[in-house]
C-alpha cells in the first residue's frame, strides 16, 4: 500500500493530509505560533497518529505553502497554487475556477478539464483581500473570526467600506462604529470590501458555475455570500476548505511515487 | 585593495594598481567598506558566470562607471545627467563632446551596482523619500535612486540634466525638482507619445520624427551654449556611429541566445544587455569589446553543445526584466530559459522616408527601434512579434511597480499575446531597485506556478503535434 503525505505550511495554519493509495486516511489542521518547523512536525505527527502511522511509514512527502521549505522531511516542494488546484480538482472535477484566500495571500486560479492550472493571479504585497484583513477587523471590533460569518448574515443594511487597504479600512470601521453603526452591518460591509477586491483581481481569470472557494477564509459564510453577490456566481465551499492545498500536495506525492516506480 | 573583487570585475593587474586611489576614494564616498566588498564578491560568484572573461569585463564596466560618476566633480568634469530611458545617441554625443564633460544615466549605473552588486540601494531610496519623492506614492525607484544619491552626496550635483521624455512622465518632474532644489539647468528633449501605433514600425509618423528631431537638436544646442561647446551635425553623426557599434555588438549576443541548450543565464544576460542602455563613457569605450569577447566565448559554448540549462528547457521571453539577481536566479532554478528580453530591438525594416538631417535620422531610428518608445500599441505588437519570431513557450511581462507607463499596457498585452500565440503569459510584479516593494517568497510561488503551467502547455503542444 502506498502511503503519502501532503503538508501545507501557510502563514497562519499548518495542514497535513495522509493518503493511502487514492484515499484520504486522515488530516490535521494546527494554528502556527512562532516555530514553523515545529508546527510542520506537530501537524504531521497528529495526522499520522490519527491514521495509526509513523513518519517512517510514509513513502513520499510533498510540502507546499509559505513555509514549504521548513518541512525538512519533505521529498519535494510545490507551489500552493498548483496544490490547491490539484486538491480541489480531486474533490470536484467539474471545477474550473478556484478562489483561495489564506492568512497572507489570495489567489484566483483557472483549471482546465484535466485539472491543470492554466492561469492564475495572486495578490501583490498588500494585505487587502486576505485573511489578515479580516483578522485586523475582528480585532478592531473585539470579536472572533468565527463570529464574523454568522453575524454578517443577519445584516439588513451593510455598511459601505470604501477602502480595501487594511490600514485605511481599519480607520473607516472605527469611524463608522463611532457613528453608531450596528456590528452586523459593519461586518457585512467588511466582507463586501474583501469580496469586491477578489472579484476585481480575478476578473481576468473569470468566474463560472464551477467556482470553488478554499483556504481558511472560506470557513466564513459571510465572505462566501459576499463573493457570490459581487461576482454574480454560485460558489461552492468544500467540507474542509483549509486542507485542499495539503490534499493537492499529497496527490502530487502519489504521482511522483507512481512515476518513480514506473521508471 | 580588494584584489579579488576587482579581478572578478575584469580589472587587469596593472589597472588594479593604477586605479587603487580612485577605488579607495569612490568607495569611501559610497560608504562601501571591506564587509560590503566581501559580500559583493560572494554575490558576484553566486549570481554571475565569472568563468567568462566577457562577463568579468562587463561587470568591470559597471564598477568603473560607478567610480567615474562618483569622482567626476572632484576630477574637474562638467557633469550631465540624462534620464532613463535616454536618447542614447544624445548621451553618446554629450559624452564624446569633450574629455572635460562627463555624461551618464546615473539610475542605471546605481541600479546595477548599488542594488545588484552591493545591495545598498535602500538607504539611497530613503534619502530620496526625505527629499521630495515621498514613500508610498508609487514613484519610480529608478528616479528615487538618482535623487537619493544626489541628496546623500554620493554622486555630485550635475551641471545639466537632460530628461528624455521619451515615454516616462516622472523623469521630467524629478528633473524639475532637481532644478528647483539645486538650481540645475534642464534641457528637455520632448517627444510626442500616444498615437495609435498600428503604423509601427513600417510607417513611422514623419511629424513625430520631425518633432523629436527638433527637440534633440534644441537640447544639444542648450548643451552647447551651457558648456561653450557646439556639437555639430558631423560630431553628432560620429557619436551616433559609436553608439551603433555598441548596439550592434549586442545583436550578436541575441543570435547566440537562440542556441539550445541556452548558453548564458538570465542574470548575466540582463547585466550585459543593459550596457548599451548605460551608453556613457565606459560603455562607449569598453562596451563593444566586452560584448564581442563574450560573444566569442559563447560561440565556443554553442559549438561544443555546452549550456547553462538542460537542452530543451522551455524558452521564455521576458518583456522588461527585474534586476534583483536573487529573483532572477529562480528562473534558472526552475529550468526556464530566458532567451529573449525587451532589450532585443525590433526586426530591422527599411525606412520608407528619407530624412536629410542627422537629427531626423536619429529620431526615426529611436522611434523605429523600440515599440515602447512609440506607443502602447507599438510596445504590444513588438512584444508579441518578438515572442512569435523567437518561438518562445511563454512570456513574462515584468510589472515594475513604479512605472506608470508600462503598467497601463500589461493586462492588454497579456490578453493579446495569449490569444494570438496561445502561450502562457505571467504578469510578474516587482521593482528594479526597491527590494522593500516585493516579497521573494511570493515571487517564487508565482514563478514556480508559471513554470509548471509553461511546462504542461509545452508538453501538451508537443503531444498534439
Amino acid at each position: 500500500m502506498m502511503q503519502v503525505a501532503g503538508i501545507d505550511i501557510g502563514a497562519g495554519t499548518a495542514k497535513a493530509v495522509i493518503m493511502s493509495d487514492s484515499n484520504i486516511t486522515s488530516y490535521s489542521v494546527k494554528r502556527i505560533s512562532n516555530n514553523v518547523v515545529k508546527a510542520a512536525e506537530e501537524v504531521t505527527s497528529e495526522a499520522l497518529d490519527k491514521a495509526g502511522l509513523s513518519l517512517s511509514n510514509l513513502d513520499y512527502v510533498v510540502a507546499t505553502g509559505w513555509g514549504r521549505n521548513a518541512v525538512s522531511f519533505a521529498n519535494k516542494t510545490s507551489s500552493e497554487i498548483i496544490c490547491h488546484a490539484s486538491g480541489v480538482y480531486f474533490l470536484m472535477p467539474q471545477v474550473r475556477t478556484v478562489i483561495d484566500i489564506g492568512a497572507q495571500d489570495s489567489k484566483v486560479t483557472r483549471v482546465n478539464e484535466k485539472g491543470e492550472v492554466v492561469d492564475f493571479i495572486m495578490n501583490d504585497k498588500c494585505a487587502a483581500g486576505t485573511g489578515r484583513f479580516l483578522e485586523v477587523m475582528a480585532q478592531v471590533l473585539g470579536i472572533t473570526l468565527e463570529e464574523m460569518g454568522p453575524l454578517s448574515l443577519t445584516s439588513e443594511n451593510p455598511c459601505s467600506i470604501s477602502s480595501t487597504c487594511t490600514v485605511f479600512a481599519e480607520t473607516e470601521v472605527i469611524s463608522l462604529r463611532a457613528e453608531g453603526k450596528h456590528m452586523n452591518d459593519l461586518i457585512a460591509g467588511i466582507h463586501r470590501a474583501i469580496a469586491s477586491r477578489i472579484i476585481v483581481m480575478g476578473s481576468g481569470i473569470g468566474f463560472d458555475k464551477g467556482t470553488v472557494f478554499t483556504g481558511g477564509v472560506a470557513k466564513n459564510s459571510g465572505v462566501k455570500e459576499a463573493l457570490e453577490e459581487a461576482g454574480q456566481v454560485k460558489i461552492t465551499v468544500p467540507k474542509e476548505p483549509q486542507i485542499t492545498g495539503a490534499l493537492g500536495a499529497a496527490l502530487i506525492a502519489q504521482v511522483e511515487l507512481t512515476q518513480a516506480a514506473s521508471v | 585593495m580588494y584584489p579579488e573583487f576587482l579581478e572578478l570585475c575584469g580589472f587587469e593587474p596593472e589597472e588594479i594598481k593604477q586605479e587603487e586611489p580612485r577605488v579607495r576614494r569612490a568607495f569611501e564616498i559610497l560608504d562601501i567598506g571591506p564587509e560590503d566588498v566581501d559580500k559583493a564578491t560572494e554575490r558576484i560568484k553566486t549570481y554571475y558566470d565569472v568563468e567568462l572573461i566577457g562577463i568579468r569585463k562587463s561587470l568591470g564596466i559597471w564598477v568603473k562607471e560607478l567610480i567615474d560618476m562618483v569622482l567626476a566633480k572632484e576630477e574637474g568634469k562638467k557633469i550631465v545627467y540624462a534620464s532613463f530611458p535616454p536618447t542614447y545617441q544624445m548621451v553618446a554625443a554629450m559624452t564624446s563632446a569633450s574629455s572635460d564633460i562627463y555624461c551618464v544615466i546615473p539610475e542605471v549605473i546605481l541600479g546595477v551596482t548599488m542594488n545588484c552588486i552591493f545591495t545598498k540601494a535602500t538607504s539611497i531610496l530613503e534619502a530620496a523619500e526625505k527629499h521630495g519623492l515621498a514613500p508610498g506614492l508609487a514613484f519610480c525607484s529608478y528616479l528615487q535612486m538618482r535623487l537619493g544619491a544626489i541628496a546623500k552626496g554620493i554622486i555630485p550635483v550635475p551641471d545639466l540634466v537632460v530628461p528624455s521624455c521619451l515615454m516616462c512622465d516622472q523623469s521630467p518632474k524629478v528633473d524639475e525638482l532637481l532644478h528647483e532644489v539645486y538650481g540645475v539647468p534642464v534641457a528637455y528633449a520632448d517627444h510626442l507619445f500616444g498615437s495609435g501605433g498600428s503604423e509601427w514600425p513600417d510607417d513611422i509618423s514623419p511629424q513625430r520624427v520631425q518633432y523629436l528631431a527638433t527637440e534633440i537638436r534644441n537640447a544639444m544646442e542648450e548643451f552647447g551654449n551651457l558648456f561653450n561647446h557646439e556639437v555639430t551635425e558631423s560630431e553628432f553623426q560620429q557619436a551616433t556611429e559609436k553608439e551603433a557599434a555598441l548596439f550592434n555588438a549586442s545583436l550578436g549576443l541575441w543570435e547566440l541566445m537562440k542556441a539550445n541548450p541556452l548558453p548564458l543565464r538570465i542574470n548575466d544576460l540582463n547585466m550585459v544587455t543593459e550596457i548599451p542602455a548605460a551608453c556613457s563613457g565606459r560603455a562607449l569605450r569598453e562596451g563593444a569589446n566586452a560584448l564581442n569577447l563574450l560573444c566569442k566565448e559563447l560561440a565556443k559554448r554553442v559549438e561544443d553543445g555546452v549550456g547553462v540549462l538542460e537542452k530543451g528547457a522551455p524558452r521564455i521571453m521576458a518583456a522588461m526584466v527585474p534586476y534583483d539577481p536573487s529573483i532572477l536566479s529562480i528562473f534558472d532554478e526552475l529550468g526556464l530559459a530566458i532567451s529573449v528580453t525587451s532589450q532585443v530591438p525590433s526586426p530591422a525594416r527599411e525606412t520608407t522616408v528619407s530624412y536629410n538631417s542627422v537629427w531626423e535620422q536619429v529620431a526615426d531610428l529611436i522611434l523605429r527601434r523600440r515599440g515602447a518608445l512609440y506607443s502602447g500599441l507599438a510596445y504590444l505588437s513588438q512584444a508579441r512579434d518578438l515572442a512569435k519570431l523567437n518561438n518562445v513557450d511563454g512570456v513574462i511581462l515584468f510589472h515594475h511597480i513604479g512605472c506608470r507607463q508600462y503598467n497601463t499596457w500589461l493586462l492588454k498585452a497579456k490578453a493579446v499575446i495569449e490569444k494570438d500565440l496561445d502561450i502562457p503569459v505571467l504578469i510578474f510584479e516587482g521593482d528594479y531597485c526597491d527590494t522593500r516593494d516585493y516579497n521573494a517568497k511570493q515571487s517564487r510561488t508565482k514563478l514556480e506556478t508559471f513554470a509548471q503551467i509553461v511546462k504542461t502547455a509545452k508538453a501538451s503542444r508537443k503531444g498534439n503535434k
